[in-house]
């Protein structure tokens, strides 16, 4: 059972399923035929909303911490947080996200922006745009980048970032 | 850049879209919480399809076995590559435990 889950994603090594259970601060991972496998706790107060997969880690955008939880993929223990709890630095709301071409982008529905790190963490810049009011979801295919934005009602289409 | 929609319930407008993907036929898919469905695009903005019977879909996925995933209310639905319900995992009520984990049957989606 769900309470507000929210974000997908989907393991290639093994199609496992994992769910983002928002409200019960939980992944769950379920199996390609729709099994219960375990769950993932998030910790207390996190709000997990979006995930993706590279390699061995887990990155799960906390709705109420600011940032971007880890988690190994095999033990699911927390490896640390993004951007370090240390830098002083918050993605505010920070929604879905994705990883490419070892870049993570996150968007931030109250900063207006896209937040971009390495994958180990390292700041590298947002990208923004003045029509941005709340962006949410994101998606590269090919060079594009498609966004919805849920106060705009809109869809945005950037072509040729990552170029 | 273009922006793509406008606020309304027709062909390529929109209610708070939320999450997408892209699936088997490489159409955009887009979940929008407040019109309560998907629309699929072309990726030149091209509508395909509409699918209603949601409950405030949050994301969407598309599977290898070509299912479509999406988070709805407190269920996760599972539909085909038509949009015929396959599974639906939770309810419209919120819970936590394992025990809850089961499926529900009552519910229909339809295209146009």
């Amino acid at each position: 059972m769900f309470n507000n889950p929210t974000g997908i994603a989907i393991n290639d090594h093994n199609n496992e399923i994992l769910i983002c259970d928002t409200n019960n601060d939980r992944l769950i991972v379920i199996s390609h035929d729709f099994k219960w496998i375990r769950d993932i706790n998030t910790g207390i107060d996190t709000s997990p909303r979006y995930i993706c997969i590279r390699e061995n880690i887990l990155y799960v955008t906390s709705g109420t911490k600011g940032c971007v939880l880890t988690f190994n993929k095999n033990t699911d223990q927390q490896i640390n947080t993004i951007p370090e709890l240390t830098l002083g630095l918050t993605i505010d709301a920070p929604r879905s996200i994705r990883c490419v071409r070892d870049l993570l982008f996150v968007t931030s529905s109250l900063s207006k922006s896209i937040f971009v790190f390495t994958i180990d963490g390292e700041y590298r810049g947002e990208l923004r745009h003045e029509l941005f009011s709340k962006p949410i979801g994101i998606l590269f295919i090919d060079d594009s980048l498609y966004v919805t934005d849920s106060d705009k009602h809109a869809l945005f289409h950037f072509s040729g970032v990552l170029q | 850049m273009e922006i793509i929609g406008q606020e309304g319930s027709g062909k390529l407008e929109f209610k708070s879209p939320s999450g997408m993907t892209i699936n088997g036929d490489g159409h955009l898919v887009l979940a929008e919480i407040d019109n309560n469905r998907l629309q699929i695009l072309t990726r030149d903005f091209v509508h395909i399809r509409t699918i209603i019977g949601f409950r405030e879909p949050r994301d969407v996925c598309f599977t290898k076995d070509k299912r479509y995933l999406i988070t709805d209310n407190h269920k996760l639905i599972i539909l085909d590559e038509e949009f015929h319900k396959v599974e639906v995992i939770g309810s419209n009520k919120s819970g936590k435990g394992r025990s809850h984990f089961k499926f529900q049957q009552k519910i229909s989606f339809l295209y146009f």
